[in-house]
């Protein structure tokens, strides 16, 4: 066998390959875009989550349009006769009011933004924590592993709820408190994650590489392994939000959150609990807010999640059923005929 | 043999690897002998092949040459330093100088970072050029290994086996090492895109002077790429010498029965040749045969192979023309000359002998 021949026959195919049809580089990212605005749910999920978003921001706006600031009761135009709240659109109230006369409607967009921001720095922190413990863990392996994965353990198997009321009763209820308790019960998931993801990356040849550049762990951890592990950590990431903001507002349910008058879901609803026999108005509203901004973000969650990881089930359904849209279509104007499955592409 | 001409010397390195069992405590009961008293040298400028079936220990073996797997015991010496395990810190400026290719191009490129970043990844490490200038020369070396520079920004994902393995050659020429360690560097490509990679390798040895471990299963390419040849088998090398010694007078029964299992391009030779066919597995390497390694397979087998290890020797003929050269067979400098100088050297108490026939001799034949 002629090694030169050979190679003087693939240098020829190569390079006509290369003149060939240029291809657009795409990045991960860029393909994890053009996925995810395919995905209708995904996209809608996305908007109501930036809607919510905006609400929050612009709650003073609101405040100052319907002249309700969120703390001011009105006696005389919020509450009727026998000084129950009133109804959706009476007196200008878009939603009615409270319990003591307050706009419902401007104490659910404050509200909105304890909740969001809780839900958002909550998880980036604890997912900043997670995916430090779980790298270190994941790649030094040994006793470090083994002290870190049992503590990580033991934080997921502790009963959260009644932690927090301990800390709750202690320290006294504060927003601070919260977030840390909140952080301390969230890290924990994304540790495990990302130490199970390191395990399976550290033993990849391009991680010796770097070993055999002379690259150091902590660089090894930052550079090559964590951009592998962003995906996973995003998909994360973006579910635990929701159950950040509903944690929050069971916390300040039980009266051991954000305490009045600072409006947050959860002390709207705990107080909404007395009115809503005669005000369904009062726990509808901010329920459906809690509601609609947990829903958005785990649909979100699941749409990052299909458009990062192809091989999930539910995009091969949609693109499944995109084909034989298609074929449906090129069939119509020949007949029944070319509807034939196609022997190439089943 | 002049010291200067020696790059490396791997002298009676050992590397067990424990294996562990157990519930809550975890113990060691046993040890992979992966590498088990190995000793070689490799020439500035030339090339080391080194074969052996999966599981012989040469990727081990090349770990620990290039300092990324400690050596449980034995020293490897490059450049007249001693180099066995030092400190990741002290190893460091080392690093310049020994280089790997890996065996698979799809796996030894981190997905998530673009061809110059990972080509640029050395000078990063050791801050030896920044910026423009990094982008600079790692476009040279693009160049140079027959990649189009303006790939730069690309992911591996966008480049074809025979591609992704130029990147790898890239990223171990960057630092211009004196050595580099390629783990079956082709094993994973086409046969048409392992000539180019081949023929690349060699001429960045003559252009930068190269020395290079070159390991692989397939003994055409070792034959094609390496000065001397040593092969391996269960942690030992059981024969080395020159290429053309090695391929043209096999001595070890081993590498007799590796020979006549390679394939054969013409079929007249396919035809006309005997396959040394062994019988049962490869022993396993917790804990391997008393003796030689290679005799419950061989079809040469005696008594003494199983009661008495054979030392890697000059063996008869190999010898007599070993002595006649000046150089004395002494079996306690041959140790350490393992394909140094033109011996050949074969770890056999009865080598096979010119125009002996091994099929015959011991196993079936294969008409």
């Amino acid at each position: 066998m002629s090694i030169t021949e050979v190679e003087f026959e693939a240098r020829g195919a190569e390079e006509a390959q290369e003149t060939s049809a240029k291809v657009e580089g795409r990045s991960q990212w860029q393909l994890t875009w053009r996925r995810l605005r395919s995905d209708k749910v995904a996209i809608a999920a996305l908007i109501v989550v930036l809607i919510m978003i905006a609400l929050a921001i612009a709650a003073p706006a609101f405040a100052a349009i319907t002249h309700h600031p969120p703390n001011t009761a009105y006696p005389d135009t919020g509450e009727d006769a026998a000084g129950n709240p009133v109804g959706p659109g009476v007196n200008g109230f878009w939603l009615g009011t409270d319990g003591t006369g307050r706009d419902l409607f401007v104490r659910i967009l404050y509200g909105a933004r304890i909740s969001l921001f809780v839900g958002v720095v909550t998880t980036f922190i604890a997912s900043a924590a997670g995916v430090t413990i779980g790298l270190i863990a994941g790649y030094f392996g040994g006793i470090i592993d083994t002290m870190l994965a049992r503590f990580t353990d033991a934080v997921l198997a502790f009963p959260y709820v009644i932690l927090a009321l301990a800390l709750a009763v202690v320290f006294g209820p504060s927003l601070p408190i919260i977030m840390v308790v909140i952080t301390f019960f969230s890290w924990a998931g994304i540790a495990r994650i990302v130490r199970g993801q390191t395990l399976s990356i550290k033993e990849k040849e391009y991680i010796e590489a770097a070993r055999s550049l002379g690259a150091g762990p902590f660089r090894i951890m930052f550079l090559d392994i964590l951009p592998n592990l962003l995906a996973p950590v995003l998909v994360v990431g973006t579910l635990y939000i929701p159950q950040a903001v509903v944690f929050e507002s069971t916390l300040s349910y039980l009266g051991l959150g954000i305490q009045p008058p600072t409006a947050s879901w959860g002390n709207i609803l705990a107080d909404a609990q007395n009115f809503y026999q005669t005000s369904w108005w009062y726990v509808v509203f901010p329920a459906l807010a809690l509601l609609i901004t947990t829903l958005a973000f785990n649909l979100l969650g699941d749409g990052i999640r299909d458009a990062m990881d192809p091989r999930t089930e539910r995009v091969l359904a949609m693109r499944r059923q995109r084909r034989r849209d298609r074929k449906r279509q090129k069939a119509a104007p020949d007949g029944p005929g070319a509807a034939l499955p196609d022997p190439v592409r089943p | 043999m002049a010291g200067d001409d020696v790059l490396v010397r791997v002298e009676n390195v050992v590397k067990y690897f424990p294996v562990k069992a157990g519930g809550l405590v975890r113990r060691t009961v046993g040890h992979v002998h992966a590498v088990d008293d190995v000793s070689l040298v490799i020439e500035r400028g030339k090339t080391l092949g080194l074969v052996g079936e999966t599981g012989s220990g040469k990727s081990t073996l090349a770990r620990c040459v290039a300092g990324l797997l400690p050596v449980t015991s034995g020293r490897v010496i490059f450049d007249g330093h001693d180099i066995t395990n030092l400190s990741r810190g002290a190893m460091r400026p080392l690093r310049r100088e020994i280089q790997m290719i890996f065996q698979d191009p799809y796996s030894s490129l981190n997905p998530r970072r673009r061809v110059g970043s990972i080509i640029g990844e050395p000078f990063a490490i050791h801050k030896t050029a920044t910026g423009a200038e990094r982008k600079r020369r790692v476009q040279e070396l693009m160049e140079r290994v027959g990649l189009n520079p303006e790939h730069y920004n690309r992911f591996p994902a966008e480049f074809s086996g025979g591609q992704r393995q130029r990147i790898g050659v890239a990223r171990a020429l960057a630092l211009r090492p004196k050595l580099i360690i390629c783990d079956e560097p082709v094993s994973a490509l086409d046969v048409s895109i392992q000539a180019q990679v081949l023929n690349l390798l060699s001429d960045l040895q003559q252009e930068y002077g190269l020395s290079y471990l070159f390991i692989a299963h397939d003994l055409e390419v070792v034959r094609h790429v390496s000065d001397k040849v040593a092969v391996m088998y269960l942690g030992r090398i059981g024969e080395a010498g020159p290429k053309d010694s090695l391929y043209g007078q096999p001595r070890h029964p081993y590498t007799v029965a590796l020979l006549s299992a390679a394939p054969a391009a013409d079929p007249d030779t396919a035809a006309a040749r005997q396959r040394v066919l062994l019988t049962g597995d490869v022993p396993s390497p917790i804990s391997p045969p008393e003796g030689c390694r290679f005799h419950p397979r061989c079809p040469k087998a005696m008594p003494l192979c199983s009661a008495e290890e054979p030392g890697l020797l000059p063996r008869a003929a190999d010898a007599a023309a070993d002595t006649a050269s000046g150089a004395a067979p002494d079996p306690a400098r041959a140790g350490a000359l393992v394909a140094g100088g033109d011996t050949h050297l074969t770890a056999c108490h009865f080598p096979v002998a010119a125009g002996e026939n091994l099929a015959a001799a011991g196993s079936r034949e294969l008409a």
